[in-house]
């Protein structure tokens, strides 16, 4: 089966950063590429350049077989791309329906039935409750929930998903991985995401990166295990907290 | 007002028609003197939405709409002049021509951000006031009459020109409330709340906002030939003075930008002032100073923002109800 969304050789510097170091990787319908890497390590910016917000210096783009290397943003959503922020970037003075239905509305040709697949996608992550809130005034983890549905009510091919995990319970967790699970088998989605049971959880493969290069690839059990997965993450503990 | 939610439509469908009744019986009522004011009122209040419409729902703070004002002017004065054509006839003119000076002039406005972009325009109002007024064909600074209004009886003109000014005031309100709710009006929202996100949405952002300009600019020059079309003269000092963007400013900020019902009772406000004041000289600007002032402290959304939030009443505000049963009135009673 051909990849729906594959990267080659995808390289950017921002001056003395390389935050994508000749990245390559390929992900197929209902299949979930898990990005794991320590904060800095260029994850957002690798969903920068797949979504078009920024240029690579080198490498290509390729989505359903045609190279968006040089598409713009909007055209690579209605080509079926979809994102979340890590930071949410919702439309303040809108409501989270009307920005849902925003989504909903201009992603795609075709017209008819965007109220009720924003209504539909507002339930389903849980925001049936904030429907009509000005999302400017929503609740950081509202906000984050509210990334995800404006994403879903792309309806895309290719979900990008930013730290969409983090500051959620347990029990949140869960349903959120039950989410992702039930979207996951007409999508391909590179998931980003420090939660890494959550991850494990529902990708098949993860990728390790640190500055920008590829530091380990495999199975999240394999990758978990990486010796340099581990050196990395043993040196942030340690330096992140030296008495604990 | 939740309950009037699902009959909103009918009702401003309504108003509009009654409006519109009433603009066409006016003229048949209100002595000629009268008129006069409401077509200046009228006029006013369409620079106010037109500058309202741009910095509250496309996002794009200008300080230069007096451009738009002076182009449409002098579009109108100078097309009726050279060809002998009847003004009321040709004032769609106005319109295109000054959309198409703000399509013109785009490419390079857009090139730059915030205040950059609002000085631009201003500077290029000055540019073309300077050049109009080194033009003897363009009636240099003394300006141009509009000759063939001579010849007409001066009800008819009255009375024409009146429709012209009511037409604009509710195309500010109802053709304002129509765009924002519509399809574009979501486009142009979700632009003005966040660019980055519109376009990771699919909205072409740079065209949305091309569009939002031209319309915006072009109802500003057919407001500035309704206006100038009732004083019978135009000149460059008056039709592209900076003044114009303060009283467009005043009357949007202290009613409240980005509603429709703002700039209603900002027209009222500046007209009472203006009433009462204008003897004072001086006095009347720093009056007029100070309301904005007053107003911004208490309530940077303008006194409509205050009675929409105090009272919780929303008239024409452009909210998409999502039909969802949420626990508003627990909510409520629970902050
Ligand atoms: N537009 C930009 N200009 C300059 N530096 C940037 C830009 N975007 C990201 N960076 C830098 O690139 C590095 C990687 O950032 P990011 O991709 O957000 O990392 P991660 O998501 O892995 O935490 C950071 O040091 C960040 O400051
Ligand atoms: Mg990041």
């Amino acid at each position: 089966m051909s990849p729906v969304i594959s990267v080659e050789g995808l390289t950017r510097r921002f001056g003395a950063i390389t935050v994508a170091d000749n990245l390559s990787f390929a992900v197929g319908s209902g299949e979930c590429l898990g990005i794991i890497g320590p904060n800095g390590a260029g994850k957002t910016s690798v969903f920068n350049m797949l979504a078009g917000a920024v240029r690579p210096q080198a490498g290509r783009i390729v989505l359903d077989g045609r190279d968006i290397t040089d598409a713009s943003q909007h055209a690579r959503t209605l080509m079926g791309l979809g994102r979340t922020y890590q930071v949410p970037q919702p439309f303040g003075l809108l409501t989270a329906y009307e920005n849902v239905l925003a989504a909903a509305t201009f992603s795609r040709r075709s017209r008819g039935g965007e109220a009720e697949v924003a209504r539909s996608v507002l339930v389903r992550t849980g925001l049936a409750a904030r429907a009509d809130v000005p999302a400017g005034s929503l609740p950081l983890l509202d906000r984050k929930r509210l990334e995800l549905a404006r994403a879903i009510a792309l309806k895309p091919r290719v979900l990008l998903l930013d730290e969409i995990a983090g500051g959620l319970t347990e029990a949140e967790v869960a349903q959120l991985v039950a989410l992702i699970r039930a979207l996951k088998p007409d999508l391909a989605i590179i998931w980003i995401e420090h939660v890494t049971h959550a991850l494990s959880a529902v990708a098949d493969r993860i990728v390790a990166i640190n500055f920008g290069s590829r530091i380990a690839e495999g199975t999240p059990a394999e990758v978990m295990a990486h010796p340099a997965v581990l050196e990395v993450y043993m040196g942030t503990v340690l330096d992140v907290a030296p008495h604990g | 007002m939740k309950g009037l939610a699902p009959i909103r439509p009918t009702l401003v469908a309504a108003a509009a028609v009654l409006c519109t009744g009433l603009m066409i019986a006016t003229p048949w009522f209100v002595p000629e003197g009268n008129l006069r004011l409401m077509i200046e009122i009228f006029a006013v209040f369409a620079f106010a939405q037109g500058w309202n419409f741009l910095a509250g729902y496309v996002g794009i703070m200008s300080f230069g709409q007096q451009l738009f004002i002076g182009l449409g002017a002098y579009s109108l004065f100078l097309a009726s002049n050279w060809t002998g054509l009847n003004p009321f006839l040709i004032l769609p003119l106005s319109f295109v021509f000054s959309a198409a000076f703000a399509a013109a002039i785009t490419p390079f406005v857009f090139r730059l951000r915030d205040a950059y972009l609002a000085i631009s325009i201003w500077v290029i109002a000055e540019v073309v006031r300077l050049f109009i007024s080194q033009r003897d064909a363009l009636g240099s600074v003394s300006g141009l009459p509009l000759v063939a209004t001579r010849e007409m009886a001066r009800s008819v003109v009255a009375t024409s020109t009146f429709y012209y000014a009511g037409a604009l005031a509710i195309v500010s309100v109802f053709g304002l409330y129509y765009v924002s709710v519509s399809r574009l009006g979501l486009a142009l929202a979700a632009v003005r709340d966040n660019e980055g996100t519109a376009s990771a949405i699919g909205i072409n952002v740079w065209w949305t906002r091309f569009f939002g300009f031209v319309l915006g600019s072009g109802f500003t020059g057919l407001a500035g030939a309704v206006y100038y079309m009732s004083v019978f003269h135009v000149e460059p000092g008056g039709a592209f003075d900076p003044n114009w963007m303060v009283v467009m400013l005043f009357i949007v900020i202290i009613g409240g930008v980005g509603t429709i019902e703002g700039p209603i009772i900002g027209t009222a406000v500046y007209f009472l002032f203006r009433a009462w004041f204008a003897g004072t000289g001086n006095l009347y600007l720093m009056l007029l100073g100070a309301a904005a002032v007053l107003v911004m402290l208490i309530s940077p959304s303008g006194i409509w923002g205050i009675v929409k939030s105090r009272l919780g009443i929303d008239l024409l505000g452009a909210r998409r109800a999502s039909g969802l049963d949420a626990p508003t009135k627990k909510a409520r009673t629970a902050s």
